[in-house]
């Protein structure tokens, strides 16, 4: 280091897992992410059943990875950083869709056991 | 040394010009260099991040399963969240999100003028973000919107739903609803707050000049945090205020 100013090429020529992002990345980026926001909005408007759910949460894992790709430079930076966040939010996902598809699994069975204890109605547990 | 390059080949050398190696005054001395130090704290905020993934992950496993169940619940609730003010705030993220960036991209180059101005726009927008949800959160514990037994929206609130909402009971399991929504809005809010006490620390430290080309890792690691809580809020904006 000579100056204190250094020139991108220079920085980006390093190598190092150095990467400068551009101005040009970074608006991108930013303005990907308030029109992936403005879409979401509209499509929560319009009534589409279970499809509001699935189309909601694909925008927004749209923009988590643009996110994790450009801002936090996991695109360019070393394969293990992608390998921790993948391997978390994958144990989350799992998770999740397992536990959820699970619980409602044993409702039947709940309301038939609650229905048989009190004849009279079927209160809810 | 092995541990220097855990990558592999291709970052062996040439890291001089970008200022990852060598010393420095911020060289602790457990590490050969300041481009061992840099990948170490790299790696160890990615960690932490991998941790708070796992952290959020088991929230909105809770969300899930309780949304699951009640689905219609879920339904009527969230005409009691304005989603202007939900969208507004996931603007004013993705806002602080590219400055946190811009400040990265600021440190590497050296430009400690711009650092210090993305450093301060970051801390701005996270203020703003907690202001709106100040309002949003004092408003509805003021008509009467509290968590589990503590939930019996006023007559009020309950005129400003939608017809259709309207015209249905208050349903009994609306305060576990609102505890999931503030349990979640709430451990990420405070995740705010610690972003903004870091991005002070960082933002003080730039002042004072420590950053530049050899030595960013500190401006990185708290930006990556930072990204994260967006990324969070990503999911929480459309899960409580569009579905």
């Amino acid at each position: 280091m000579t100056g204190a100013n250094v020139s991108e090429r220079s920085a980006v020529a390093g190598q190092g897992g150095v990467h400068v992002l551009g101005p040009r990345i970074l608006i991108g980026t930013a303005a990907a992410l308030g029109v992936l926001t403005a879409i979401t909005v509209g499509a929560a408007q319009v009534d589409l059943g279970r499809m509001n759910v699935v189309i909601a949460l694909g925008i927004a894992s749209a923009k988590a990875t643009l996110v994790a790709l450009y801002f936090m430079h996991l695109r360019w930076g070393a394969r293990f950083h992608l390998v921790v966040l993948a391997g978390a939010v994958a144990f989350a996902v799992l998770l999740t869709a397992f536990v959820v598809l699970d619980t409602t699994e044993y409702q039947p069975d709940v309301r038939a056991k609650a229905a048989a204890a009190a004849p009279g109605g079927a209160p809810r547990p | 040394m092995s541990a220097r390059h855990p990558t592999g080949a291709a970052e062996a050398g040439g890291s001089g010009d970008a200022g990852t190696g060598g010393a420095g005054p911020f060289l602790a001395h457990h590490f050969e260099d300041m481009g061992h130090q840099l990948e170490t704290t790299t790696l160890g905020i990615w960690l932490f991040l991998g941790s708070e993934v796992l952290f959020f992950g088991g929230l909105f496993t809770a969300y899930g399963v309780y949304r699951a169940n009640h689905p219609e619940l879920f339904r009527y609730a969230h005409h009691f969240l304005d989603w202007r003010l939900g969208a507004t705030n996931t603007l004013v993220l993705i806002g602080s999100s590219l400055s946190a960036a811009w400040a990265v991209r600021a440190a590497q180059l050296g430009r400690r003028r711009v650092l210090t101005a993305t450093l301060l726009v970051t801390i701005a927008l996270a203020v703003t973000f907690l202001v709106v949800k100040y309002i949003e959160y004092s408003h509805k514990l003021h008509e009467g919107i509290g968590w589990g037994a503590s939930c019996h929206p006023s007559a009020e609130i309950l005129a400003t739903l939608p017809e259709h909402a309207r015209a249905l009971p208050v349903p009994a399991r609306l305060g576990t609803f609102f505890a999931i929504y503030y349990l979640m809005t709430g451990l990420h809010g405070i995740h705010v707050l610690v972003g903004i006490a870091l991005f002070a620390w960082i933002a003080a430290r730039a002042g004072r000049g420590h950053f530049g080309p050899g030595y960013y890792g500190p401006v990185d690691a708290v930006a990556l945090y930072w990204h994260l809580v967006d990324m969070i809020w990503i999911f929480l904006f459309p899960l409580f205020y569009l579905l």
